[in-house]
């Protein structure tokens, strides 16, 4: 009996060290290695190239919206981008979309329809290893306009002491502008074919233009009774590239 | 590719959207506020002890009971310019009632989306019979959702 207790403590005194002994060990082995991978680098590793040359004109088509609108059945947006390429990881952007909204409650009915524009650039913050390679991260800035018709809005004010209201306000078009900060990337799936995405985050500057009725939905923007709005695109892109012999690479 | 559905389709029930409540009230109000003057010329609060509002409407209105409270928040019509309440100080029979006519002006207010429009009101003038109401005077002739600005006081006859 005594002797079966001595051999199970020593069993798990033996598993406790491997328990113990082993990540630590691979975690020293692992150290090790980086650091050896580090010093090859120092010694190995050939200065990166840097191309900034080429030419590459896109045209996108925001496939996010048109999908999520089979949900979001109130709201619609269709948008494209158009972008060249500059220099020195700077791209040229225009883009530009119609959209409606559409607001259904039983005290307040009313539709609006709009269209925008914006304009700005991207600015990669990944090199391009070679002249063919035009897979970028970006960031970028954008400043956005459009115009916005509603239709006339028919409301009731329900009031149970002295009677309900109901009433029409007449209709209106406004103009709207906002600017715009985006992130994103663009990848190469196919030759000429890319795909990626924006995440951008919209700031209103004549919100107060809406006092009487903001608009639920502005497209291009996002709600319009607030004054700064969060957004997301998936982008199918073509992209045209030319004179690509006379692309010249820089040292970087 | 099915987890681009997936994606899609959460993002599709994520982003479907439902009309937020509506945190404001929807009803502008008269804040109305009974007082006396005291022994020594303030004005002190002057509890109505079971108060009866009664608004004079086509619409088939239930007279309103109040506990005892010194503060009562009346609407306005939103169809004409003018309307009267019908207030009993007491619930008891035979206590006295007086008529309070407000007239005012209206101005239509966009809420929000999810509120919809509402009526906000400038008084012109307040009248009152005097069983035991004495005067009123108007504090704050804008009539909103403001809860904190009090808008008329009502003096009551002193206690015989």
């Amino acid at each position: 009996m005594t002797r079966a207790r001595t051999t199970y403590r020593y069993l798990f005194i033996l598993l406790l060290n491997v328990c113990v002994l082993l990540p630590a060990k691979t975690m020293l082995a692992q150290e090790d290695t980086t650091v050896t991978a580090a010093e090859d680098d120092e010694e190995e590793a050939p200065a990166r190239k840097k191309y900034t040359g080429g030419h590459q004109l896109t045209f996108g088509v925001d496939m996010f919206h048109p999908v999520m609108a089979q949900w979001a059945t109130d709201r619609k947006t269709y948008e494209g981008e158009v972008t060249l390429y500059l220099k020195n990881e700077y791209y040229a952007v225009a883009e530009g979309g119609w959209g409606s909204g559409t607001v259904n409650y039983p005290d307040l009915k009313y539709n609006t329809n709009n269209y925008f524009a914006r304009v700005g650039f991207n600015k990669s913050v990944l090199y391009r290893e070679s002249e063919k390679d035009w897979d970028l991260m970006f960031i970028g800035l954008r400043a956005a306009g459009g115009s916005l018709s509603r239709s006339a809005a028919s409301y009731m004010i329900v009031d149970t002491v002295w009677g309900n209201t109901t009433g029409y306000a007449s209709p209106k078009s406004f103009p709207v502008f906002w600017v715009e900060i985006t992130t994103g990337m663009r990848v190469e799936l196919l030759p000429r074919i890319m795909a990626g995405w924006n995440i951008r985050g919209k700031f209103l500057m004549n919100g107060r233009s809406f006092a009487d009725l903001a608009p639920l939905h502005i497209a291009g923007f996002g709600r319009g009774d607030k004054n700064s709005s969060f957004d997301f695109n998936l982008y199918l892109v073509y992209a045209l590239r030319w004179d690509r012999r006379a692309s010249g690479s820089k040292q970087g | 590719m099915a987890a681009l559905v997936l994606l899609f389709t959460a993002l599709g029930s994520a982003c479907k959207r439902d009309r937020q409540p509506c945190l404001t009230p929807r009803i502008a109000t008269v804040k109305t506020r009974m007082v006396r003057v005291g022994a020594d010329n303030k004005v002190v609060d002057s509890p109505l002890r079971a108060a009866i509002f009664l608004p004079d409407s086509d619409v088939d209105s239930v007279a309103r009971l109040y506990a005892k409270s010194s503060t009562f928040t009346l609407t306005l019509s939103q169809l004409a310019d003018t309307c009267r309440w019908y207030i009993a100080a007491d619930s008891a029979v035979g206590s006295a009632i007086d008529t309070v006519d407000f007239r005012y002006s209206r101005k239509l207010n966009f809420i929000s989306n999810a509120c919809g429009y509402n009526y906000l009101f400038t008084l012109l003038s307040v009248t009152s019979t005097h069983n035991f109401i004495d005067s009123i005077k108007t504090e704050d002739a804008n009539v909103s959702n403001d809860a904190s600005k009090n808008n008329i006081q009502v003096f009551i006859h002193p206690a015989p």
